[in-house]
């Protein structure tokens, strides 16, 4: 068979199937179903959509301002806590020092400077 | 820079020089214990600049419900302690206690100073107080015992009765001292 013959049959006109014309009206006048996404996005008013974004905005907003706290309130509760351990160690050896002043003030054996 | 901009600028820096050195001098420059980390079975290392201070001030109840230990932090500009404790006697050396003892000079007053001999060496206390004019700026504590090597430096202005008596007060258990 020639290339010629081949291309006419594949080229020659055919009959459409039993019901195709019905099948495309049907699809065409019935109306779209359950959903496509980007249809029913076309749809939202530019009110809702502005809303929508406000939204998103304040809910980044406040997660922020609350991460923020909470990092705030970590790192003062550590400063605190290392405050309050540096004050007992400061304050026990003072105790230490009086007690060892109060020693030498019986004793006379260790020297104590006066304060100039 | 026309000379007398530069006269000018060499004055300013000779005026502003003391304020500098009164304002950095209460300050102990303590890093070069840091070589003792490696050495100490228990380190405690607390560095509290002005910013973190004010911070903890705002976490910080007093323990008897007052506002007195808010009031005894109030002007404090810094609270820098090194707590160094070791297995053993001699791991550390005069030198490490010397570096820091060499700073306390100037504005320095040592207050208080005793030497006690132990079994296994012996025991430095000191305790010096920054003079501003007649008011007290800072305080430095030294406590070199044979196994334990403690430096506590407060920048401003602190009240050493109140201070000594917080001991047992801030929720820490009163370690017993021999």
């Amino acid at each position: 068979m020639s290339l010629e013959d081949d291309l006419r049959k594949a080229l020659r006109r055919k009959a459409p199937p039993e019901g195709f014309a019905e099948r495309v009206v049907a699809r065409v006048v019935l109306p779209p179903a359950a959903g496509s996404l980007a249809r029913r996005r076309q749809g939202r008013s530019p009110l809702v959509r502005a809303l929508a974004v406000a939204a998103a905005l304040v809910i980044t907003a406040a997660a922020a301002s609350y991460y923020r706290h909470q990092v705030v309130q970590l790192d003062g509760e550590r400063a605190a806590r290392e405050l309050r351990i540096a004050l007992q160690i400061a304050s026990e050896k003072l105790a230490l020092v009086e007690r060892r002043v109060n020693r030498d003030d019986d004793t006379k054996a260790s020297t104590r400077e006066v304060p100039r | 820079m026309s000379t007398w901009m530069r006269g000018l600028l060499c004055c300013a820096v000779v005026l502003w020089m003391p304020a500098l050195a009164s304002a950095q001098g209460a300050r102990l420059q303590l890093d070069k214990l840091a070589r003792l980390n490696a050495q100490a079975s228990e380190v405690t290392d607390i560095t509290l600049d002005p910013a973190m201070l004010q911070l903890a001030g705002n976490f910080l109840s007093d323990p008897n419900g007052g506002p007195g230990l808010k009031e005894l932090l109030s002007g404090l500009k810094g609270v820098y302690v090194k707590t160094y404790k070791f297995d053993r006697a001699d791991a550390y050396t005069p030198a490490d206690v010397e570096g820091v003892r060499s700073q306390l000079t100037g504005n320095w007053v040592r207050l208080v100073s005793t030497q006690t001999k132990k079994e296994d060496g012996r025991e430095i206390v000191e305790v010096y107080s920054w003079r501003e004019g007649e008011r007290m700026g800072g305080l430095a504590i030294l406590v070199a015992e044979p196994r334990e090597l403690t430096v506590v430096n407060i920048v401003g202005p602190i009240d050493l009765n109140r201070l000594a008596g917080l001991q047992g007060q801030l929720g820490i258990p009163n370690v017993p001292i021999k």
